[in-house]
């Protein structure tokens, strides 16, 4: 075989589409190619440099935009089914394995679509929820000593970008709630987009009347996981019924907003935490 | 295809919503990321969503010859190369870009990776549609020839162009593998 022959049947060598018998005419050129071996070389490369791309994660508002398009349709409940190709899919990325578990337990459970709006919620039974709880743990241990530490480890375990309110706004396709005013005297020192296994996190950095820190993150789903084991308090404050959790000397707490749930962490009581709710719970323009 | 997935399309034939969302939440994250790499971040959200309206408008007409994953793709890639043309007829060229490109990875790798963006970028759409189905999609090259309408040995020659062709742009780039 000439060196021109043997490029052509470079990617089926690669791809594993040869017959073992062209496979072996192939590799023997190779062995003795330095030239053709360069080029196999560098698909062997370009693989895996492919694999290594994020995996892009979907707007959670996608379905409701799609649903608004389609013409009016009667419903019925429908057992959740999972199709082998769809296991496959799955399956396919170990780094969404923990999602092919949660649809397993749904099918297992033999539950029906009706349960479909709590899907979310159950993924906090799940490994890769006890993960991002671990992970969380820390940034709560973390932030009283050091906010800018805390953010550090979680940046580390989830990728992330600095960003302003603009460019936030533009990512997650709406408008993040601390770009409202903020409690009196408070300044934002910085926004990050945290990509979550839940969804793209706004995460925001503050500092207040004598230098104290609160962080503030907003999500398209509820993490009660953050919080781990730590007991939980509930209080209805401005409206809204709140998650409170104390560590060290200060609170973190958990809110539904009219789209969205906003977390607040580095308050130091339940009149803050008021406060906060009445900047940052806005109607969206 | 399995029975199972069959009785989805079936209720999803005569328009039941619940079947519509089903078939959404078990194929959206794989043609969102197809879309992604097909066309870039800033349209996939629009591309994704006329996919799964075309796919509802036109599933009576799916009769199961070819798998249901083959269809999909095929009606992805098939948007997704039409946005191309379509937005090529702009004087400019939105830039394929990821700004939540790996940045907990270390410095090389989220730079490599980069790279291969803008690299696939600037490959044809055709080279570019066979690469990402073959090496981020992984399919075979029957299924690939299913997919594009193409001959196996179409689908070698392609891939073999597309490859070579990204190599050449990522050494341009400065990528050392
Ligand atoms: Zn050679």
């Amino acid at each position: 075989m000439n060196c021109s022959e043997v490029r052509d049947l470079l990617s089926p060598l690669h791809d594993g589409e040869l017959s073992a018998e062209l496979r072996e005419s192939v590799e023997q050129h190779l062995r003795e190619c330095p030239a053709c071996a360069a080029v196999r070389t560098s698909f062997g490369a370009m693989s895996l440099l492919a694999r290594e791309l994020p995996e892009p994660e979907p707007h959670a508002e996608l379905w409701n935009q799609i649903e608004a398009e389609l013409p009016r349709a009667h419903s019925r409940p429908v057992q959740w089914l999972l199709s082998a190709e769809s296991f496959r899919e799955l399956a396919r990325r170990s780094r969404i394995l923990t999602a092919a578990v949660t649809a397993v337990v749904l099918v297992l459970a033999g539950t029906t679509l009706v349960v479909y709006d709590q899907f979310h919620d159950r993924r906090d039974s799940n490994g890769h929820d006890e993960h991002l709880a671990v992970n969380f743990d820390q940034f709560l241990n973390e932030f009283p000593k050091s906010p800018e530490h805390a953010q550090e480890l979680l940046h580390a375990s989830y990728p992330s970008n600095l960003v302003d309110v603009d460019q936030a706004a533009f990512q997650v396709k709406y408008r993040p709630a601390v770009s409202n005013r903020l409690p009196k005297g408070y300044t934002l020192d910085s926004v990050h987009l945290v990509r979550m296994p839940c969804c793209l996190c706004v995460e925001a950095l503050c500092t207040g009347p004598g230098g104290s820190r609160v962080a503030v993150l907003e999500h398209a789903i509820d993490q009660p996981v953050w919080f781990g084991d730590r007991p939980a308090s509930e209080c209805n404050c401005g409206g809204r019924k709140a998650r409170m959790v104390k560590f060290d000397s200060h609170y973190a707490a958990t809110w539904k907003s009219a789209r969205r749930y906003l977390t607040v962490i580095g308050i130091r009581d339940e009149d803050e935490l008021r406060e906060w709710i009445q900047h940052l719970d806005r109607p969206e323009a | 295809m399995t029975e199972l997935s069959a009785d989805i399309i079936t209720a999803c034939q005569s328009g039941d919503r619940t079947a519509q969302r089903q078939l959404y939440e078990l194929h959206h994250r794989r043609v969102y990321r197809l879309c992604v790499r097909l066309v870039g971040e800033q349209d996939a959200s629009d591309l994704t969503q006329q996919v799964f309206l075309k796919l509802f408008r036109t599933i009576s007409q799916f009769s199961g010859r070819s798998s249901f994953e083959t269809w999909l793709h095929r009606v992805t890639v098939n948007e997704c190369l039409q946005h191309t043309r379509s937005r090529s007829h702009r004087p400019e060229v939105a830039l394929v870009t990821e700004p939540m490109a790996g940045t907990s990875e270390s410095g090389s790798a989220s730079e490599s990776t980069e790279l291969l963006h803008t690299a696939l970028d600037r490959l044809a759409p055709e080279l570019r549609t066979v690469f990402v189905l073959r090496e981020i999609e992984e399919l075979s090259y029957s299924e690939l020839a299913e997919t594009l309408d193409l001959s196996a040995g179409t689908v070698a020659s392609r891939l073999n162009r597309a490859r070579t062709q990204l190599k050449v742009l990522l050494t341009e780039l400065g990528w050392e593998p």
